[in-house]
């Protein structure tokens, strides 16, 4: 008998359960949903770019469903969190200062050593020092390489410097831009 | 209140969400005329007497206004903040493709390179120097850079918070009663059919296309923009401020998407990129929001 009321009374609480359980919670409407958007009339008139649409957004296949949004595709820039706009416009890009060694031998099998020094703003190059064999420019080839470089590469991307026969110094050259391709490489 | 009026070459819409008296309309009405116009002439390449033609011409312009040094101090920090894509010394390039103050669109001679800000260009309070051969151009951040200029008058001397302001699609927007204010991207060579929306809310937005602004002329096809090649048909762009966003989405079309991903986590921007030929629309995370 106790077993007998016993399942009697689970029986009773699953059915006032089910009776008085809460509806299941609606999900949230998505946040754009929410935005009160400009209405077509308001935004007749809008300027190139930005008038209000008079056609479905175009498809992306032969569907007849307008499927401009559900084609969007998403660049994955950021990893961790969504940018905040209301930013600062005050960047806080600091300069860099890159070093690169290069050498090369002139016909005369005399080698000559280089030590190029970057510094570079965000891919720019803002500012440059070279060192010839451990000191200023003294031969011809390196005194007009000297003289002439700078105006190629301030002011320049670093990844479009490309020398040639600058100042008439070609194998001089051939080793800024070796000495340019290594400080690529630590970017 | 909505204003609508003609301004360097474009449609300009002021929309403001608050109630104003109609005393303080007209004066807000006629501030922004006489401000716009103000800037229009100091500053437009097309206008012979602006600072912008002077410079151009005279290689040189003694005592300053404070307000020139800034703008070309910003224009100049633009080159390095991208890359060297954004780049305001190509207005003789402009020229020679018949872009012009006459707008003959006709071909000139053969374009030189684009100048380099970091050598060409010098300033200082007292004296600015152009160097080189080309020419100083503020199409590419100008209009956007009134636009917040506009922006910190109506709020700060105007003390009006609700607006939008729409200078011929650069804009900026505070917000509608404390609600973000929707905008429309319009497809690049379809007027009229649109790609999507997004909001703004206290931030600038800007939109750069190779297809607005075409010319065709004896030696083929031109836009206004600068560049070898493009990589998308149209650019949208989110940022703190109008001209930020204005010229980033000019610099954008030349970046490939590493480089806009960099510039995006540099400079903080939502950014949308479509493509006409795909209809495809890349966008950020962040640009939808």
């Amino acid at each position: 008998m106790p077993y007998i009321i016993a399942f009697v009374i689970i029986i009773v609480a699953a059915g006032a359960l089910l009776l008085f359980r809460q509806p299941v919670e609606v999900p949230a409407e998505p946040v754009a949903a929410e935005i009160a958007e400009v209405s077509a009339e308001e935004a007749t008139g809008f300027p190139e770019g930005f008038t209000p649409p008079t056609e479905q957004p175009p498809a992306a296949s032969p569907s007849t469903e307008p499927a401009a949004l559900e084609t969007d595709t998403v660049i994955e820039v950021e990893t961790t969190e969504e940018v905040v706009l209301e930013v600062s416009t005050e960047t806080t890009t600091e300069n860099r200062t890159f070093v690169a060694e290069a050498s090369y031998f002139t016909p005369r099998r005399t080698e000559h050593d280089l030590i190029i020094t970057l510094e570079l703003e965000g891919e720019t190059i803002v500012a440059s020092n070279i060192t010839y064999d451990g000191g200023p420019a003294i031969t011809p080839a390196h005194s007009g390489f000297d003289g002439a470089y700078s105006a190629e590469i301030i002011g320049q991307n670093i990844n479009e410097i490309d020398l040639s026969r600058v100042g008439g110094a070609s194998l001089t050259s051939v080793a800024f831009n070796e000495a340019v391709a290594d400080i690529r490489a630590q970017l | 209140m909505k204003h609508s009026f003609q301004a360097l070459g474009t449609t300009w819409w002021i929309e403001i969400f608050q109630d104003l008296t109609e005393t303080t309309q007209d004066e807000v009405k006629d501030f922004v005329l006489s401000y716009v116009s103000t800037y229009e002439q100091n500053y437009s390449r097309f206008q012979p007497d602006s600072l912008v033609s002077t410079l151009n011409r005279d290689r040189t312009v003694v005592n300053p206004t404070s307000e020139f040094v800034q703008l070309l101090e910003y224009g100049k920090r633009l080159y390095l903040r991208s890359d060297t894509h954004f780049n305001l010394l190509t207005g003789h390039i402009l020229e020679s493709k018949g872009y012009d103050a006459d707008y003959t669109f006709t071909t000139s001679g053969p374009a030189l390179g684009p100048g380099n800000p970091v050598i060409d260009l010098h300033i200082s309070p007292d004296l600015i120097t152009l160097t080189g051969d080309a020419n100083l151009d503020l199409g590419g951040f100008g209009k956007g850079y009134l636009v917040d200029l506009l922006a910190r008058q109506l709020q700060h001397t105007h003390r009006i918070e609700q607006f939008l302001i729409n200078g011929g699609g650069d804009m900026y927007a505070t917000h509608n009663n404390n609600q973000p204010i929707t905008i429309h991207l319009e497809h690049p060579t379809k007027p009229g059919v649109m790609i999507t929306n997004t909001t703004l809310y206290n931030n600038g937005f800007a939109a750069s296309s190779p297809h607005r602004r075409v010319w065709e002329n004896s030696t083929g096809t031109h836009t206004h923009i600068i560049a070898d090649t493009l990589t998308a048909d149209a650019t949208f762009i989110k940022a703190a401020t109008t001209a930020d966003a204005d010229a980033f989405a000019t610099a954008a079309l030349m970046m490939n998407q590493h480089q806009i991903e960099q510039l995006v986590k540099t400079e903080r921007l939502a950014v949308a990129q479509f493509n006409a030929q795909s209809e495809q629309l890349k966008s950020t995370k962040n640009f939808s929001s």
